[in-house]
């Protein structure tokens, strides 16, 4: 069968196998080439197969890398911060919803596409290039942006005001914690463990795992209390009170994080049982902090939906805020109760799997 | 305990058999061959087969790892398949229903199932 495809002698050209190299995601790459190389006729097949293959291997990777609890939260988090749900000034020149829509949607697809073509890495590492990359697109965006208003070729207010630069920094850390999500296909995951040695190790890999994201989390609840605090003090906006008390809140949440975050340790001389029972019940432990704690990251969301359109509608009889609040609302609830889900099905998996291992 | 039962599309039924049928050579270019042949007269796309394969794979259907690379292959390595209990169980499910639907088929029409359409 294979042999039908197969001469030894012919091979694609260099340029052609380079150029489809590129477009194929480094994650199906070693298995697709080779199968086009297999079936290696004549350039101009070699070409057109490839090309076809293309869209399939692509739509697949950004299925299997994303989800859409993942990608929602990530739209809600660029729009928001970008001042997309902010209030229109009646002189506004360009609606909020369309300034920060533009940037948010090209940085949400520099994200997919990210996910597509990365090569396996870190839940740590992906979530800060994830912030990093967002950060440059929507620069990138702005600049692009100012050169198109500086020539003439779009009307004035097209680009974000410096307020809206301090909430979009706040994006950061947020994006950057969505990106840590675990289970995403391309982690770098250990093999399942069989034996108390295997156990501990895989524990210990656990525990890094937990405190890089603990470090993670508390650098981000950082980042938002200093960039929050700084924004209520410098623009004294309407709802400084509502500011003051969700910043007080983070602070709780750090603390507790620094506190009572990290795992237990297991006992250099501790029985298989014993060991299994402790990671066990640590992974149930964390799961519920982490749980709660993605609810936490977004109530100023929850809070910015609930004010800058739910309300807003009513009292100003704007429909189409009203309508839109009725649906961003349980949208965004949808979207982290879905993340919960999937994360507590992988911590069942984990659990079932640490109680088959033979005592 | 019995796996639960996974609803299989036709051509995801296709994909599993081609990779019971080629056992331990189930990879990309052979899962594709098989599927074209099992699938006659349509043409099947190989994306379309790689992407069938990667979502049964997350439905635990199938298993897949990578051989060591080949020189025909330019050096690359082959993505290989395997039926997972799942994966068995869903198939043999699928097959228990076209077996039913054939044997309903049959009883009405007699012997001449197995024909072509047009000849019948």
């Amino acid at each position: 069968m294979a042999a039908d495809y197969r001469d030894v002698e012919a091979a694609p050209p260099k340029l052609l196998d380079r150029c489809l190299r590129l477009l194929i995601p480094p994650a199906a790459r070693e298995a697709v080439l080779g199968d086009l190389w297999e079936r290696y006729r004549s350039p101009l097949q070699y070409a057109s197969e490839g090309i076809r293959v293309v869209p399939y291997v692509v739509t697949s990777r950004a299925r299997r890398t994303s989800s859409i609890p993942i990608v929602g939260l990530q739209i809600f988090s660029l729009f928001a911060c970008l001042g997309g749900f902010e209030p229109d000034r009646a002189d506004a020149p360009v609606a909020n919803a369309l300034r920060a829509g533009l940037p948010a949607l090209l940085a949400l697809a520099g994200l997919i596409l990210r996910s597509i073509y990365r090569q396996p890495e870190t839940p740590a590492r992906r979530g800060i290039l994830d912030a990093v990359t967002a950060a440059i697109i929507v620069v990138l965006s702005q600049l692009a942006i100012s050169g198109l208003q500086s020539a003439g070729m779009i009307g004035p207010g097209w680009t974000l005001s410096p307020s809206i630069y301090v909430l979009g920094i706040l994006a950061l850390p947020v994006l950057c914690i969505i990106g840590t999500v675990e289970g995403k296909d391309g982690d770098i995951r250990p093999p399942p463990a069989t034996t108390l040695d295997s156990l501990i190790s895989d524990y210990q890999a656990f525990t890094r795992g937990v405190e890089i994201r603990n470090w993670v989390e508390m650098g981000a609840l950082t980042i938002i209390i200093i960039g929050s605090g700084y924004f209520l003090i410098r623009f004294k906006p309407p709802i400084l009170p509502v500011g003051v008390s969700f910043v007080t809140g983070y602070v709780v949440i750090l603390a507790y994080l620094a506190l009572r975050g990290w795992t237990k340790a297991i006992p250099s001389n501790a029985s298989l049982p014993a060991a299994r029972e402790t990671y066990q019940a640590e992974l149930v432990r964390q799961n519920k902090i982490r749980r709660l704690m993605w609810w936490f990251w977004f109530v100023p969301l929850f809070a910015g939906l609930l004010t800058n359109l739910l309300m807003l509608g009513i009292t100003k009889g704007d429909i189409v805020r009203l309508v839109a609040g009725m649906i961003t609302l349980p949208m965004l609830g949808f979207f982290i109760i879905a993340l919960n889900r999937i994360r507590t099905r992988n911590v069942a998996a984990k659990v079932a799997e640490l109680g088959a291992i033979p005592a | 305990m019995k796996p639960a039962s996974t609803n299989l599309g036709q051509f995801e039924q296709i994909v599993l058999t081609a990779i019971l049928s080629l056992g331990e050579n189930a990879y990309g270019v052979t899962i594709h061959a098989k599927v074209e042949e099992l699938s006659q007269p349509r043409k099947v796309a190989l994306g379309a087969v790689y992407s069938t394969l990667d979502r049964m794979e997350d439905k635990r259907l199938v298993v897949s790892w990578l051989s060591g690379p080949t020189a025909e292959r330019g050096g690359r390595a082959k993505r290989h398949f395997r039926l997972e209990k799942a994966g068995e169980a869903a198939l043999h499910e699928a097959a228990l229903t076209a077996k039913r639907i054939c044997d309903a088929i049959e009883q009405q029409w007699g012997h001449g199932i197995w024909q072509p359409i047009t000849e019948m």
